[in-house]
């Protein structure tokens, strides 16, 4: 009987992930409410207990569905992936992301998170990136989280340097 | 409404029961633990004079598992009919928060767990607030006050704020979410605090920069709402709002959950800012996730919201919509339970 049970379950399983609405990500539910939750900071810890994966951050980040909100959360989940791919979406946000807010949060997501994998790339790119003619806001950023990455030496008290 | 400040002492990370004698006309307890920076607290026990077990550190029907210690250290509190979080410094339970409990007059007892953060038992006094909400019936109506703080974000100011088309717009989307439960929110008043705290990266921790922002709260009644840019983190991990506790630690102003904070600059769209206001105010009362984000199957106590991703138009879900949300009866039965609702209607407007 409980043999008949679980077969039935089984047989069932496919019926009720099919009947299960889409997710804008493609990620399972559990998964896109992680990624685009409202009151939960993304860790990579968290990303992986969750199964989301690039693709489901990529998807995410260019659905056209998304809201800005989850847009910032898909480069923040980016940000965790150390891939080619993952990286060069989050710096193409960082470069030119129509949103200020998105460019704001891929700025951050490179300086805090990528750069735990690649930091000489980083310290490269936000130095290009600085160059470039910004609106206020978003050099401000720039230049909190370059210092963050980089805080300036303090002077020795012996000599005042 | 009782307001009862008693101190309890833990012993090897747990308090012998505390007697709560309740009128006859308790419609609800709140109790709020304020304990030591840094370490972590939750209510083990509630239980009435007549054989009520609301909170129990083992209730009937749980089978404890080995990952529910990464839920709580006291999972059967968090199982129990009446669910009890584990909070760090501040620890809030609304009871009851389930429309299929109640409270009665006569004896209760309670008893408090407290752990340092890295899980050992903590020894020592606590204070915990008692709020007694007391009514002939349970209130199908409320009035909420909103406290409002502004950083400077978004360009809104308690000067410009009350005034301000957006600011307006993300107000009333907010308010609508409670109309339909006969709840009224009010914009009771408008305060700046420091743009310092425009951009807050320290949310964990003892003596963070989100606490810090929570104890700049000034107003024991209704809700204090900080609006900021932006939430960071360890990673820079973009969070639309925090609230101070579910519940926080409600009319009790100055401490380091006293409050809710919303994003402004995240995705600056008026009715997203309502969405998010209208869902912290919601956890600060008392309500939990629909379903929960960081705990795979766990819905919320309530019979009438639907579970799992079925509740995406409910409040209460875990993500962001500018789309239609509302919430359940049964959510505004726990709220009309919460000691900050007041049924004063009169002077409303």
């Amino acid at each position: 009987m409980r043999r008949a049970l679980m077969i039935t379950a089984a047989a069932l399983l496919p019926l009720a992930a099919q009947a299960a609405p889409p997710t804008l990500s493609g990620a399972s539910a559990h998964g896109e409410m992680v990624l685009r939750s409202m009151d939960a900071p993304l860790t990579p810890r968290l990303i992986a207990q969750a199964g989301i994966t690039e693709a489901h951050a990529q998807r995410l980040l260019t659905a056209a569905e998304a809201g800005p909100y989850d847009r910032i959360r898909a480069v923040v989940a980016l940000g965790f992936f150390d891939t080619d791919t993952a990286y060069q979406a989050v710096l193409a946000q960082a470069r030119g992301a129509e949103a200020p807010q998105l460019r704001i949060q891929a700025i951050i997501t490179l300086a805090r998170a990528a750069s735990l994998h690649r930091p000489q790339q980083v310290r490269a790119d936000l130095a290009a990136l600085a160059s470039a003619d910004l609106p206020a806001k978003i050099q401000a950023t720039l230049a909190a989280e370059r210092v963050r990455l980089d805080p300036p030496a303090a002077a020795d008290p012996t000599t005042g340097r | 409404m009782d307001f009862i400040e008693q101190t309890v002492t833990l012993t090897n990370g747990k308090s012998d029961e505390v007697i709560l004698d309740l009128p006859e006309d308790a419609i609800s307890v709140t109790l709020i633990t304020l304990g030591a920076e840094g370490n972590i607290y939750t209510a083990l026990q509630f239980s009435g004079p007549e054989g009520q077990v609301h909170i129990s550190e083992q209730p009937i029907g749980y089978s404890p598992s080995p990952t529910d210690q990464f839920l709580s250290p006291w999972p059967g509190a968090f199982f129990s009919p009446n669910r009890a979080t584990p909070n760090e410094t501040i620890s809030g339970v609304l009871i009851p928060n389930n429309p299929e409990l109640e409270i009665t007059g006569g004896e209760w007892r309670y008893r408090i767990a407290g752990s340092t953060a890295q899980g050992s038992p903590i020894s020592g006094d606590v204070d915990v607030t008692v709020l007694v909400k007391r009514a002939a019936e349970l209130p199908t109506c409320g009035r909420l006050d909103m406290h409002f703080y502004f950083t400077g974000s978004k360009g809104w100011t308690a000067e410009t704020a009350p005034d301000n088309p957006e600011f307006q717009a993300a107000f009333e989307r907010m308010a609508a979410f409670y109309a339909p439960l006969n709840i009224e929110v009010r914009a009771a008043s408008f305060d700046d605090v420091s743009a310092d705290y425009a951009v807050v990266d320290g949310i964990q921790g003892a003596n963070n920069e989100m606490h810090q922002l929570f104890a700049e709260s000034l107003y024991n009644d209704g809700v204090n709402l900080f609006f900021v840019e932006r939430i960071g983190g360890q990673f820079g991990g973009s969070i639309g709002g925090i609230s101070g506790g579910v519940p926080g630690p409600n009319l009790i102003s100055g401490t380091s959950r006293s409050g809710v904070v919303v994003t402004t600059d995240l995705d600056p769209n008026p009715q997203a800012i309502g969405h998010i206001m209208g869902h912290e105010t919601g956890h600060f009362l008392g309500l939990f996730h629909t379903s929960e984000a960081l705990i795979p199957g766990v819905n919320d106590p309530i019979p009438d919201t639907p579970e799992g991703q079925a509740s995406n138009t409910n409040l209460m879900y875990p993500t962001v919509t500018d789309g239609e949300a509302s919430m359940t009866e049964g959510q505004g039965t726990v709220l009309y339970h919460n000691a900050t609702l007041t049924t004063d209607l009169g002077d409303a407007k």
